[in-house]
């Protein structure tokens, strides 16, 4: 169960330490890293500066209430003010130049928010703008192999192997060697990552389904991620989508496999 | 946040230490401002113990260096920590400021 944290405070500049410390606090408790509980924090800042300037226009005409979903490897963090709404498509870029003279850092906030957090998204009720910022914790891989593909590990010893292109049957019997040597060593939480992979034949899924049997009955899992849409549509159609978990990205699944 | 100025010879030597966001942007901003009304146009700023920094810190260093430079001087930054520094870089402000890895090299530059 996601833990839920609320502060609200008067939406005064002064208020923001105090917000920065709160959202670093969920942060960690969400076991982000020290920079993602920077851009966290930042974030966070960023908006809530924005609140105060363009939502209410001027300190003390409104509060400022934050919501922290935390999860493990994920911060869900809401803002909600009762301030003026804005189009966000109506902040422009930063223009940032080496000619100091065009300097305009203006829209920088939203800008950082945007670079710094995997979703950005705002809503106007009536009456109440909401702004929910989503954070991922990356998982730290450490490189076990490149040959014949891609072979990682996180530090709790889940296994993660990212194939690249066609998973055809010349590709699959590279994929299987991995995935084989991983079950030996008695690794058996797998992640695929899909991410580069845009083509899976009957040959790739077979090898799949060993594999992901192979580790059920040794107590671990497999689990497949970052799953393009035609990929996907081939999995699904065989039926496999009821076999395998699939999460959107490679973060959800480790995550899954370490909860 | 803690602002140490050291003037030299043709260059101020600004430490900043803390935390900069909008609740105190404007203390920096009023203190690079005192300089340059001052008619000081050579600023190294040392964020080496600055360890957070906002947009709001950043506005302020840009406003200097809009300053400084119709001077013809400039306001050069060192020892960003390595969070400092990627805000820098993802708002393009890399390429903007001069930024030194040690405080004797930003001072050496002018």
């Amino acid at each position: 169960m996601p833990e839920i944290r609320e502060l609200t405070v008067a939406g005064r500049y002064d208020s923001i330490p105090i917000i920065t410390r709160f959202v670093s606090e969920a942060a960690a408790a969400a076991h982000m890293t020290e920079q993602e509980n920077y851009h966290c924090q930042m974030s966070v800042d960023e908006a809530c500066t924005n609140v105060i300037e363009h939502a209410y226009g001027e300190e003390d005409s409104g509060s400022i209430h934050i919501r922290c979903i935390i999860e493990h490897g994920l911060c869900t963090i809401e803002i909600i003010d009762t301030g003026r709404p804005f189009e966000p498509e109506s902040v422009p870029e930063p223009q940032i130049s080496p000619d100091v003279e065009q300097l305009q850092p203006g829209g920088l906030g939203l800008h950082l928010m945007r670079k710094f957090m995997d979703e950005v998204s705002f809503t106007f009720e009536p009456g109440r703008n909401i702004l929910k910022l989503v954070k991922r914790h990356t998982p730290e891989l450490t490189l076990i192999a490149h040959e014949p593909m891609l072979a990682q590990h996180t530090a709790s010893g889940i296994r993660v192997v990212s194939p690249q292109g066609r998973l055809n049957s010349s590709v699959a019997p590279d994929l299987e060697e991995v995935l084989t040597a991983f079950l030996q060593q008695g690794h058996s939480r797998i992640v695929v990552d899909f991410s580069n992979v845009d083509y899976i034949s009957s040959r790739g899924l077979k090898t799949l389904v060993n594999a992901w049997k192979t580790a059920r009955g040794a107590g671990g899992d497999l689990l497949l991620s970052s799953v393009n849409a035609h990929v996907y549509e081939v999995i699904e159609m065989v039926g496999f989508n009821q076999v395998f978990q699939i999460h959107a990205s490679l973060a959800g699944a480790v995550a899954a496999l370490d909860g | 946040m803690e602002i140490t100025i050291k003037e030299m010879n043709r260059v101020d030597l600004i430490e900043v230490a803390g935390r900069i966001d909008s609740s105190n942007a404007e203390e920096l901003g009023e203190a690079l401002k005192q300089r340059v009304d001052d008619g000081r146009r050579n600023l190294v700023v040392d964020l080496a113990g600055v360890e957070y920094m906002s947009s709001a810190g950043l506005r302020e260093l840009v406003a200097t260096l809009k300053q400084v430079k119709q001077g013809s001087g400039d306001l050069r930054l060192c020892n960003p920590s390595e969070r400092v520094a990627e805000v820098l870089e993802l708002a393009g402000l890399d390429s903007v400021f001069e930024i030194y890895d040690d405080q004797v090299t930003a001072v050496g530059s002018f």
